[in-house]
């Protein structure tokens, strides 16, 4: 047991082991694909120049660095794949938590009373796709937020709108 | 006496106007610093461009004090709606407006030149925002403390009850110089002579054109005894480095916290301390987050813990926002707490240690990679050195890893979390659960093979690990917290 002297039962608070967690979109996929291509190729860029103008650079070093990252972006596309299906939330009166990572996994919880503001934001491709993506601030800084992204639109403000709703309560 | 009406605009103290032009005279001095030093260290420049160079001196001395009159006179303050407002600037006009509940803590600072004026300078801090805070450069104390108390206690008339207050406080801790060089003594000397030699280095490396060319021949005659390697030489070297390290240490330590003390008021804490600097920090103490003491080994000879009080902070100011006591008595320190946890004296902690394994995964970590890169460097590998620096490594890493595991370990109670962490000093952090904002349940997939789990703790100023404890602990931990904090009404701040 953890606690000798308390005065509610341990076992009776609610857990997170038992709930249902409602995973994120699958199209959230294309936008990590996209994601991971650009950012492949804003790092190949610099390669490139340099195997073209640096003439002492032997080639093969240039060829060497592009296939590296042609492989890690085959790998991070094939990876998407398996670590969209670990990333879920799960919304309760009273906290909102998230899960996600594949080897290291981690499940992020938020109480309501404690946040501070609450954002939907969308990117142009988002955009097409229809979907959001919702960051919640709280005092902690950059380590307390919460960002959950691949979200429909609508369940994205539906999100939002329950939380303004309940941060109403706590004022 | 002085009455500050803050119901209407108020200008800060006229000695202001010399503290602001000392200030922008200081940071332009310090960035143009090289420049001087190069027109007067290259012989023939100083006598060619004389006058171009007095003049443009004395151009910059009058712009300076135009704008510090020009500063001063568009700065104003004052307290409308419960907000503090604060306009200041004259081309680019800027209001700072912040609501009376918000403001963090008050605090007063003085520097060599305001203890000289007897103005003091008041800065405002706000939580939540990365924005500058309010700073006023002069008032005089009894100004200040008006406005403080009128900032910290949402009152805009105030009566002259000063005095009467004073008397009210309880002195906590009184460090005299003898209690500061025992604190000096127990600090991590070698880590300050360590920082004094990094910065002799980078001015060195910054000026080091001018110093080679004058002393060209001492640092030639110095290469050639270093070129000759003896070990009397070596050790004279250690134990000058300790000296220094020592002085250093007990230098800094006088200038930071000469003639500290901790009062204990109505509602929080009252922090004097500084040398050169003097600096007084008002806390209320529902402000603060956490509190975290730490001991080791010759503080526990010399009955020392050193306390730290962080508040909530944005994450690029962590250092200003906290309240750093370097010393007092043990007893002292109990006081302290309960005063600020005040359900600690009747809590029952239960303590839970941390998993054998967690040692394993750091001490592989930690000492394999460092000892296997020791033999790749190319003037080592292949030598009886390696060898040397294998066991020089190993030995201490190990034993320092064993003891922080060991020594990593969590208590709870119905309102209080402690996590102790360190290995061969020890600290105690010691946490209200309902002044959490969010927690994370961690667990890889190695830990989920032998049932363990960390769980990370954020707070508004910091954020906790609790590393490798038990599967079944760690979610009862992580359910508890959040019952925690949803039902509880009190507010984090």
């Amino acid at each position: 047991m953890l606690f000798k002297n308390e005065s509610v039962d341990i076992n009776s608070l609610p857990s997170i082991d038992l709930e249902m967690f409602t995973p994120i979109e699958k199209r959230y996929r294309i936008i990590m694909i996209i994601n991971s291509i650009i950012s492949g190729v804003i790092i190949a860029i610099p390669i490139i120049l340099i195997a073209i103008f640096n003439t002492e650079v032997p080639l093969y070093i240039g060829y060497a660095l592009l296939s590296v990252l042609l492989v890690y972006i085959i790998f991070n596309i094939y990876w998407s794949r398996i670590s969209i299906q670990y990333k879920s939330y799960l919304l309760r009166s009273n906290d909102i938590l998230f899960k996600k990572g594949v080897i290291w996994k981690r499940t992020t919880a938020i109480p309501f009373n404690r946040i501070q503001h609450v954002e939907v934001k969308q990117s142009a491709i988002a955009k097409q796709l229809n979907l959001s993506k919702i960051i919640i601030f709280t005092a902690g800084g950059n380590t307390g937020d919460l960002a959950i992204s691949g979200l429909n639109d609508e369940t994205a403000n539906k999100i939002r709108e329950f939380i303004m709703g309940k941060l109403k309560n706590y004022v | 006496m002085y009455k500050a009406d803050l119901s209407t605009p108020q200008r800060q103290n006229l000695l202001g106007l010399i503290v602001l032009l000392a200030n922008s005279l200081r940071k332009i001095g310090w960035n143009l610093l090289p420049l001087l030093i190069y027109a007067f260290i290259k012989e023939d420049f100083y006598a060619n461009n004389k006058l171009l160079i007095i003049s443009s001196i004395c151009a910059l001395l009058i712009l300076l004090i135009i704008h510090s009159i020009l500063f001063y006179l568009n700065f104003l303050f004052w307290i409308e709606n419960n907000d503090f407002v604060l306009k200041r600037g004259y081309i680019n006009k800027k209001i700072v407006r912040i609501p009376l509940d918000k403001i963090q803590t008050v605090n007063t600072k003085q520097n060599l030149l305001q203890q000289i004026l007897n103005v003091v300078s008041l800065e405002v801090d706000t939580a939540g925002s990365s924005v500058k805070e309010v700073s006023i450069t002069a008032l005089r104390r009894a100004e200040a403390d008006i406005i403080k108390s009128a900032l910290i206690e949402h009152k805009t008339k105030h009566a002259d009850e000063t005095d009467d207050e004073a008397a009210d406080k309880n002195n906590l801790i009184k460090l005299s110089p003898s209690d500061l060089i025992k604190i000096a003594f127990s600090e991590n000397i070698i880590k300050t002579g360590l920082l004094v030699m990094l910065t002799i280095y980078s001015v060195y490396s910054q000026y080091s054109e001018y110093i080679n060319r004058y002393f060209a021949r001492e640092i030639n005659n110095f290469e050639n005894q270093l070129n000759t390697i003896n070990y009397s030489a070596i050790a004279i070297l250690l134990v000058l480095f300790f000296v220094l390290s020592i002085i250093a240490t007990i230098i800094k330590t006088f200038i930071i916290y000469y003639d500290l003390s901790l009062l204990k008021t109505e509602k929080g804490f009252e922090l004097k301390c500084g040398l050169l600097n003097r600096k007084n920090n008002i806390v209320p103490k529902h402000k603060i987050q956490l509190l975290k003491y730490s001991f080791n080994p010759i503080k526990r000879i010399f009955d020392i813990v050193s306390i730290t009080m962080k508040q909530a902070s944005p994450n690029d100011v962590k250092e200003k926002q906290s309240l750093k006591i370097p010393g007092c008595s043990n007893s002292i320190n109990n006081g302290v707490i309960e005063y600020i946890f005040e359900s600690y004296s009747k809590s029952h902690f239960t303590t839970h240690l941390t998993a054998k394994y967690y040692f394993i995964r750091n001490w592989f970590w930690l000492s394999f990679p460092v000892a296997i890169a020791i033999q790749f460097l190319p003037d080592i590998s292949q030598s009886t050195l390696a060898i040397i620096g294998i066991f020089g490594w190993f030995i201490p890493c190990t034993i320092a890893i064993w003891l922080s595991s060991k020594k990593r370990n969590f208590s709870i109670s119905d309102d209080i979390i402690s996590i102790q962490s360190g290995s061969l000093g020890t600290t105690i952090t010691l946490i209200e659960l309902h002044k959490i904002q969010s927690v994370k349940y961690r667990q890889s997939i190695f830990q989920q093979r032998r049932k363990l789990a960390s769980i990370n703790i954020v707070t508004a100023s910091e954020s906790l690990n609790i590393p490798f404890i038990d599967q079944q602990i760690g979610s009862e931990l992580y359910n508890y917290i959040l019952y925690k904090i949803e039902s509880s009404d009190k507010n984090w701040m």
